[in-house]
């Protein structure tokens, strides 16, 4: 067992850096001078060349790509030309908001999915079923960016009942952050309509992550169901008398979380991504729009950080996955036989 | 089940525990601005762009200001006195002004403010780059001396905020440039509060303001950063903003003509697209291919797509600006019998170009397409890449690209040199086409000695006369800048020798 | 950056009643406007005509202008080659170096296999767009560069699903047969795996593409794609996002056509899977 998983973690150690090494090579291929937007419009050529001192710019990029592994090693990411701060520091005040709507997308993907393919399952091949699949079909096939923006043209624009963007109404202020996380600063704060206003803001962006993925959720979760409904135990259960809910949740759900889970895991890049998009359609204050906007203007170290930080998520999610699957799934055996 | 309950009890436990937080505040007095970016610095020393002169420009004074209907004719600011005697200018400074923080304004802070601004030499000190030293004759006079008479100095210094020589003093280990990117301490109209990054910089009236505010100013002000321009548009038109910068032209012309808005229309430097042609890669180095590209241009299409409040620029001065000559210029006009002539003159019939295009702004890059359209017709093949705009740039000046797009601001209320300086001159950040001309270059250098106007007319012409017959420039269109103010608010005025910007003491609720 | 767990072949429904003929109705027309844009498209997709600008759809302009009073329809028509020939372009590349690949790691020593599904592994973790926006900076805007970054993403699904595949066929009792006899390991790939495999990959590359489509498009809407005035969809609607107040028929038009094409080939794909699993 911990043999297994000194392997996985030297494994999730080389992956990182294989990742940042890729990125900072890539990065650096770029035309443009970041000195000489820090410098910014009308600078002189001097200007220009301190600058490019001041950073370190001007070094041979075999030692600049030094200077940023020794200082990876140390944690440091580097320091963002946009924002003029340390990138490790931006991200802890970015991440939170992407973290928040990542797992809450994630709860309302898995309750989504779950049911809805408990009411396709009820008559496999009917009009439901046949339903449900077209349209989490179509969901997947609608680009998230325009969804987005229909989204909001609908709940915003003509009904006004969601917010535009953000993360919490604009002309209020916002709970002290604790944990960085709207929902649960506001609860810390004892404030439920601080608490309602989070969750209103988090609605469409949550919604439109949520939409596009649904089809492979759903489609996991009924075919697992109908998997599952015909296995011995359930009758067994049923046969003890357990109540249908009962029987659902705690062996069916149990069951068909696993490959729901794995194929997650297996869309997390792609999630990332769909993340990024959504955040600059809503305007959501998290590492997605934060890379996109340094990305502009050729600030590259926030980009390789959120390529590292994505891809340790990554590494991180699978390694939890593997502890987790003996206790989810009853079927997986212990991962150290 | 059992979760929730426990969530619920976690909640109603530390509401019990008497948290004194409450998000629902009176906000009557606030005012939401959409701004179009995030800035990357609020140092008056170094702030370049539109949404860093929103924060600046708000938080701190100027020497002089000027009048927006005139820009020629200057305004007493912290500065209410002020002459110019050959290469040296005495400003007699305002009395009873205070920092945000509590400490007096006299001359020392002006001078600490441009040293430091000149040592930096980023920002707005172009503007002032002419200046030798400045010196503190007492408490409240200071004296400047430029390497050459110039006439444009106060001008100038309308665009240059003065901070206080304490916080510099304080942090003087780096000229305080990390202090200053993300602090501030002025004299001005409203006070800096807080940054929260990635959403908004938040501001306070300050009431002890040597200036006038109108009545039921706004005491708070949301600075908000909402990239999208169509988000800003929308979020105007539904309410969440006051404000916006920036909106696309068609949705302002809609939003300012339906119920609840009213449109503030005027002359502003800011989208006004001119094509840069690369003047040392082929083809359009070759001076009659350029000429064909200038009288192929379709410039109707332009004002169309503007809806027709725009005109066609007759060169690089605009007509409301000081001293211009632009009514003396011949029309620039689409020609396409001349256009074919210059084409077949350069002997470069079925030519191929490439243009950068500035990524983020729809004007830049329909003029591209239509530039690619006209050029079509000539047999011309023009290819255009969007790019963010620091790689746009760089493509033309390092001779990768043949083209490219941008909005020609010139920030000085009426010095055209300095326009010149940065847009045709040798080493001018903008002279992407990298532009030369020797009598140009003596011109520009000539002019702010002069101090006899129509003089300095004539030179301007002359001037801006060799840069038209160059053919470097194509000016596609002079927009209108089109803002839609919603019906409950007023105020807003549109600077001309500024970017689109907002100036929050303006602004009142009614 | 694709799905990758197939659910149990019998639980896939197969679509019924009007829905895939609705689908292969659409792939036709997909295949006129890719191959005969000229005949289909009433208007030119490039020319500028500023008198026509931004028009609502009428019977001249069934989708109406775009803010260069170009006809949108005839824009989508044009743009069918460009979105759909790259995201079939991705597909196709991916699945090929994904089926030899994932050919490879399934008929090598164990040690192999592993290393070179921990090399997959790798790739799932990784943001495409973090990719493609570098890949942009470093060869430039444009559907090429859209066309490489995706695919670099993209073939790892394809390596594992064959991998998977080729696992569970290794161990059939016909195969296990024919390698007691003698034949050779080559031999065995070809004319017991690779045919099964292929199957399977069909059914996979026909789902995908309109995945690959809604890819691409994205990528376009972010800057990162074709350039103009290529009428791509993606980059359609992200020309249009300036006017959408005042021009609803510039998002709408180009957003349904991405919609209804991707949905089409997830039809076509389900169908192909339930005739595999009947």
């Amino acid at each position: 067992m911990i043999a297994f998983l000194f392997k996985r973690l030297v494994w999730g150690l080389l992956v990182l850096i294989a990742v940042a090494v890729i990125t900072f090579f890539l990065s650096r291929v770029v035309p443009a001078d970041p000195a000489a937007f820090l410098a910014g419009q009308n600078a002189s050529e001097e200007t220009v060349q301190r600058i490019r001192v001041e950073h370190g710019l001007d070094r041979p990029l075999p030692e600049q790509f030094a200077t940023y592994m020794i200082g990876l090693a140390e944690g440091d990411l580097g320091e963002s030309i946009r924002t003029r701060r340390s990138v490790s520091t931006d991200l802890k005040q970015y991440l939170p908001a992407t973290l928040e709507l990542l797992i809450v997308s994630f709860v309302l993907y898995l309750a989504v999915s779950f049911s809805l393919a408990v009411l396709a399952a009820r008559r496999p091949g009917g009009a439901v079923d046949g339903a449900i699949r077209l349209i989490t079909m179509i969901g997947t096939g609608i680009p998230v960016f325009w969804l987005g923006m229909t989204l909001q043209f609908f709940f915003f624009y003509k009904l006004h009942w969601l917010p535009l963007g953000a993360r919490f109404p604009i002309r209020e202020t916002a709970p002290p952050v604790i944990s960085g996380f709207l929902l649960v600063d506001s609860l810390l704060a004892g404030s439920l309509s601080a608490f309602r206003a989070s969750l209103k803001h988090l609605t469409l962006p949550a919604a439109t992550i949520v939409v596009n993925l649904l089809a492979v959720g759903t489609r996991l979760s009924r075919a697992a169901l109908i998997q599952e409904q015909s296995r011995l135990y359930v009758r067994t259960a049923r046969g003890k008398g357990l109540s249908p809910n009962r029987i659902l949740f705690k062996h069916i759900l149990r069951n068909a979380l696993s490959p729901i889970l794995t194929a997650t895991t297996m869309q997390f890049g792609y999630m990332i991504s769909w993340v990024i998009l959504v955040e600059v359609i809503f305007d959501w204050p998290g590492i997605g729009l934060y890379a996109y906007q340094s990305f502009q203007v050729f600030d590259y170290s926030p980009v390789i950080a959120l390529a590292i930080v994505s891809t340790a998520g990554f590494v991180i999610i699978n390694l939890v996955m593997d502890l987790l699957y003996p206790v989810i799934d009853p079927r997986v055996q212990s991962v150290g036989s | 089940m059992k979760l929730r309950n426990g969530i619920l009890g976690l909640a109603l436990g530390l509401l019990m525990g008497g948290v004194s937080y409450s998000a629902f505040a009176d906000d009557a007095s606030t005012f939401v601005y959409a701004d179009a970016g995030e800035p990357s610095t609020i140092d008056p020393a170094k702030a370049n762009v539109n949404w860093e002169f929103t924060v600046t420009r708000n938080i701190y004074d100027r020497l002089v200001d000027f009048d927006l209907n005139d820009p020629s004719k200057l305004l007493p600011a912290l500065a209410t006195e002020w002459q110019q005697d050959g290469k040296a200018w005495t400003f007699k400074l305002r009395d009873g002004v205070t920092f945000h923080d509590g400490t007096a304004f006299d001359a020392n802070d002006v001078k600490a403010t441009l040293d430091r601004l000149l040592k930096i030499g980023q920002g707005q000190s172009y503007l002032v780059d002419d200046i030798a030293s400045v010196t503190v004759v007492d408490p409240k006079t200071v004296k400047i001396e430029t390497k050459a008479p110039t006439v444009f100095l106060a001008s100038n210094l309308s665009r240059i905020e003065m901070v206080s020589d304490e916080d510099i003093a304080k942090h003087k280990d780096d000229l305080g440039q990390a202090w200053f990117n993300e602090n501030a301490n002025g004299t001005g109209p409203y006070e800096f509060v807080s940054w929260t990054r990635g959403t908004q910089i938040e501001l306070k009236r300050n009431d002890k303001w040597w200036g006038k505010f109108p009545e039921k100013p706004f005491d708070r002000v949301l600075d908000r950063f909402v990239t999208d321009g169509a988000n800003r548009a929308r979020g105007l038109e539904g309410g969440e903003f006051d404000l916006a910068n920036f909106v696309p032209l068609d949705e302002a012309l809609r939003i300012g003509t339906s119920s609840g808005f009213h449109m503030v229309e005027g002359n502003n430097l800011w989208a006004w697209p001119a094509i840069y042609l690369n003047m040392d890669l082929a083809p359009t180095n070759n001076k009659d291919f350029r000429e064909a590209l200038v009288k192929a241009f379709d410039y109707n299409a332009m004002v169309q797509s503007f809806q027709g409040k725009a005109e066609v620029g007759r060169g690089p001065v605009p007509s409301w600006f000081p001293g211009s000559p632009e009514k003396e210029e011949a029309e620039i006009k689409t020609d396409l019998d001349g256009a074919k002539a210059a084409l077949a003159k350069s002997g470069l019939a079925n030519a191929k170009m490439k243009c950068s295009v500035p990524a983020g702004f729809p004007e830049f890059r329909f003029a591209a397409t239509v530039l690619q359209s006209s050029a079509q017709q000539l047999g011309v093949t023009v290819e255009i890449e969007e790019q963010p705009f620091v790689e746009a740039i760089t493509a033309i000046k390092s001779d990768k690209s043949n083209c490219f797009v941008l909005g020609n601001a010139n920030l000085s209320p009426s010095d055209a040199t300095k326009f010149f300086a940065a847009h045709y001159l040798k080493g001018g950040f903008y002279n992407s086409g990298k532009f030369f001309d020797q009598t140009l270059q003596d011109l520009v250098a000539k002019l702010p000695t002069i101090s006899d106007a129509a003089e300095r007319g004539k030179l301007l012409k002359q001037a801006a006369d060799i840069v038209v017959d160059s053919h470097y420039i194509i000016w596609t269109a002079r927009p209108k800048t089109v803002v839609p103010e919603p019906d409950r608010i007023g105020g807003y005025r549109i600077d001309p020798a500024e970017y689109i910007n907002a100036r929050f003491w303006e602004m009142y609720s009614k | 950056m694709s799905i990758s767990t197939q659910p149990a072949r019998r639980t896939i429904a197969r679509p019924k009643g009007v829905l895939l003929p609705l689908a292969l109705l659409v792939l036709v027309i997909l295949a006129a406007f890719t191959l005969l844009p000229g005949l289909i498209a009433p208007h030119d997709p490039i020319a500028l005509a500023m008198a026509d600008r931004l028009k609502p759809p009428s019977l001249t302009h069934i989708f109406g202008t775009d803010e260069g009073g170009r006809d949108v329809f005839s824009r989508i028509v044009y743009g069918t080659r460009y979105s759909l020939g790259v995201a079939i372009a991705i597909v196709f590349a991916s699945a090929l170096f994904g089926v030899i690949y994932g050919a490879v790691s399934g008929m090598a020593r164990q040690g192999i296999d592993n290393l070179m599904m921990r090399i997959v592994d790798l790739f799932f973790g990784f943001p495409a767009l973090v990719l493609a926006l570098a890949v942009a900076a470093s060869i430039g805007r444009g559907l090429d560069s859209v066309a490489l970054s995706l695919a670099i993403i993209w073939w790892p699904g394809y390596a594992r699903l064959v991998r998977g595949e080729v696992l569970r066929l290794r161990e059939r009792p016909h195969v296990e047969a024919a390698r007691a006899l003698g034949v050779s390991e080559m031999t065995i790939l070809r004319r017991h795996i690779i045919p099964f495999v292929v199957q399977e990959v069909n059914v996979r590359i026909t789902t995908d593409i309109g995945y690959a489509l809604v890819a691409v498009t994205a990528l376009s809407f972010l800057g990162l794609g074709a350039n103009s005035p290529t009428p791509e969809w993606g980059l359609l609607i992200r020309d249009s996002r300036p006017y959408f107040g005042s021009a609803w028929w510039y998002l709408v038009f180009p957003g349904t056509m991405i919609m209804l094409t991707a949905t089409a080939f997830s039809l076509i794909g389900d169908a192909l899977a339930s005739r595999r699993a009947a």
